[in-house]
């Protein structure tokens, strides 16, 4: 249950001492992480960042389950929902219109395949990232029903072909069923005799079939509730890619039906499709008991995996009611929905004022960066915001930098992400590198105090637009720093030393290069200035 | 290192089709048997209520006139069914010997039971007894059978004792 939306008190922002905070993300970098990372790097070089299958593996998943909806509505209006005539429907499509309905069928199969193995690695992708655990726990508990509602679905796919494969299917997934109290053996009964399939039983799998295939959308649908504008469409190159790819596979490979189901002959060396068909295949094999075990451990260890780490939340961003203008710009920056406008009940003029549901909260900070009250010029002795993070509020951001340009006039200010590269590892003489929860944290007036105060130039170092830890930091920041997002750059600041480079976690190379770039005369830069 | 743009959209090809690999060949392969070569298979299945455990009694008149007009039958019949036993002999050895018990919160429904047992190929003694009444010892359904199993080839045990009891088929 969601705890009661809170307004905080302003007390909450004073900021603490000027020392750099610990970085969150230091202790969380396991192998599998590392090893994941440098493959996605490794992709990006061969496809680009954005058309990396790697880096978009959920939609990409969505786009197979598209494509297999859309293949599975032609597939439905040529079958025959008779017990006769199911598996010679099917063959017609394959041998009376191999061109159309052929590839129709075929794109079915393996679209629905590439849904499995997609889902599958998005799942490791996920996990291997972190991706599972604090506020994200609901997508990923959500997300574990689906991978048995796909399951499901493929089985019943199957079993609709009425051949010695869906013979297989039905005796399996009665023997399968049928071990579980409350069915039993007279379950298993009615898929062994011919004589016992029926008409009526077709069409009560077709629509089982179309039914979770709806359920999966729904699920779908729950699945992404928690995210603010969710990636559910793939790259365009991408996209053509794995059409190529499917349509090749269709082509090379054509779906086909094996001989129909004959119930005195038990099938042997049978293609079985291992995507969706391997707990039946281990229920024959060994037992009902263990296949379902298998299937009921690996479900429960995913469902209760956001709970295994006990790694500190972050604290929830609180709302300052004192400086909240109830502009609504958090509430447009929040990738996770956190913060909502209610209507404004107190005496001040304004007709809104922001509400956080500590929750959903990240405590990544990008609504801090979007709040005007953020911006660094206020002649307040204490910088406090609309909207800030009491672990690290900004005024402890000002307070260093302040801090920092006294000692070190001239310097060059990195400002990093906590989840990118350890700018603190690219301290020089001539650096201040001040790190923050996210890059959009920081609002790009921080990048105009800052030289107007005396810094040479300012340098925004983020995880990058798609390895952001929080979805937009990177790409916000670029947004604002370009003048088309607010809280935007100001035109005066434009010919300023302003640069951004992206640098995921372990890249301070790119820092570094970046820096050395800033340090040469403005027509010898090689790094865009803003 | 940079790659050069035809390196990259090989790169691209090579990766795609790995993809398409994996897809194309678990989607079929590795095929899956459950018999060897040489086996057939041994199904029983059977789905048929036993007969009634206990024996009707036949009430008092002094029973009968405690009880509703309407409810006053002669007959007291329990509802409880027997279980159904099965011994399964293939060349004089049981292969199967399970009983199998009555559905239903009352144990007043069908008896259900599922064996599936591989086979070699070749002729053998098959013999199936039943029993589906508790009352009596013994089996009272018998039927025994030289049947020959090609590999491959599904014989299915059924009971329903009104077509004669042990269907082999």
């Amino acid at each position: 249950m969601r705890t009661p939306l809170k307004l905080a008190p302003a007390t909450a922002f004073v900021s603490t001492p000027t020392a750099a905070p610990p970085r969150r993300a230091a202790a969380r970098d396991h192998a599998a992480a590392r090893a994941l990372r440098a493959l996605e790097r490794g992709f990006d070089q061969v496809f680009g960042a954005a058309a990396n299958p790697l880096r978009q593996l959920g939609a990409l998943a969505f786009l197979a389950f598209c494509i297999a909806l859309a293949s599975g509505a032609y597939l439905y209006v040529a079958f025959d929902t008779s017990a006769a005539g199911a598996h010679r429907s099917i063959e017609a499509l394959s041998t009376g219109q191999p061109w159309l309905g052929g590839i129709v069928r075929s794109m079915h199969r393996y679209s629905a395949d590439s849904f499995a193995l997609l889902t599958a690695l998005h799942l490791v992708c996920e996990w291997a990232h972190g991706r599972y655990h604090g506020f994200r726990w609901f997508s990923w508990f959500t997300g574990v029903p689906l991978l048995l509602l796909l399951m499901a679905g493929g089985m019943v796919g199957y079993w609709l072909v009425a051949d010695t494969r869906a013979q297989f299917v039905a005796t399996a997934i009665g023997e399968w069923v049928g071990w579980l109290p409350g069915f039993g053996a007279a379950l298993t009964r009615d898929f062994v005799t011919a004589e016992a399939i029926s008409d009526r039983l077709f069409s009560l799998l077709v629509f089982l079939h179309l039914g979770l295939a709806l359920l999966l959308l729904l699920g779908t649908w729950v699945h992404l509730l928690r995210l603010v504008r969710p990636q559910v469409f793939v790259a365009r190159a991408t996209a053509g890619g794995t059409a190529v790819l499917l349509l090749a596979l269709c082509l090379v490979a054509p779906a086909a039906s094996t001989a129909p189901a004959d119930f005195a002959q038990a099938p042997r060396n049978l293609p079985i499709d291992w995507f969706y068909l391997a707990p039946l295949a281990l229920a024959q094999a060994t037992s009902p008991a263990l296949s379902w075990i298998a299937v009921g451990a690996v479900s429960v260890v995913l469902a209760l995996l956001p709970w295994t780490r006990r790694t500190p939340r972050p604290a929830p961003v609180v709302v300052d009611p004192a400086n909240c203008n109830g502009c609504a710009r958090c509430f447009a920056d929040c990738p996770y929905g956190a913060v909502v406008m209610a209507p404004r009940t107190d005496a001040r003029k304004y007709k809104s004022i922001a509400l956080v549901d500590a929750d959903l909260c990240a405590g990544c900070g990008i609504c801090v960066g979007a709040c005007p009250s953020s911006t660094p010029f206020r002649s307040s002795e204490t910088l406090l915001s609309g909207i800030d993070l009491p672990g690290r509020p900004i005024d402890q951001l000002r307070t260093r930098l302040n801090a920092e340009l006294a000692i070190r006039p001239g310097a060059i200010v990195v400002l990093g992400c906590d989840e990118g590269a350890d700018v603190n590892a690219v301290r020089e003489r001539d650096v201040i590198p001040l790190s923050a929860p996210c890059l959009a944290y920081v609002p790009p007036s921080f990048a105009e105090y800052a030289i107007r105060h005396g810094a040479r130039a300012v340098l925004f170092a983020g995880c990058g637009e798609h390895e952001c830890a929080f979805r937009f930091g990177s790409r916000f920041t670029a947004d604002r720093l370009h003048g088309e997002r607010e809280p935007h750059l100001r035109a005066q600041a434009r010919g300023l030393r302003v640069a951004q480079v992206d640098a995921g976690r372990g890249r301070q190379a790119r820092i570094a290069a970046a820096l050395a770039s800033l340090r040469r005369p403005p027509q010898e830069q090689t790094h865009a200035v803003v | 290192m940079r790659w050069s743009e035809p390196a990259r959209y090989a790169a691209q090809a090579a990766l795609y089709a790995a993809f398409a690999a994996v897809v194309g060949y678990f989607s079929t392969q590795p095929a899956f048997s459950l018999l060897r070569s040489n086996e057939g298979l041994l199904r029983l299945s059977i789905l048929a209520p036993g007969k009634p455990r206990f024996e009707c009694r036949q009430r008092t008149p002094e029973e009968l006139a405690k009880m509703p007009p309407q409810m006053r039958a002669q007959a007291d019949c329990p509802r409880e069914r027997s279980a159904v036993h099965v011994r399964v002999e293939l060349d004089g050895v049981a292969v199967i010997d399970s009983e199998f018990p009555p559905a239903g919160l009352s144990r007043d429904g069908a008896a259900a039971g599922y064996r599936r047992l591989p086979v070699p190929g070749g002729t053998h003694e098959l013999k199936v007894q039943v029993n589906d009444d508790a009352r009596r010892s013994g089996f009272l359904y018998e039927r025994a059978e030289r049947i020959a199993i090609v590999p491959g080839q599904v014989v299915l045990i059924d009971f329903n004792p009104e077509k004669g009891g042990v269907l082999i088929r």
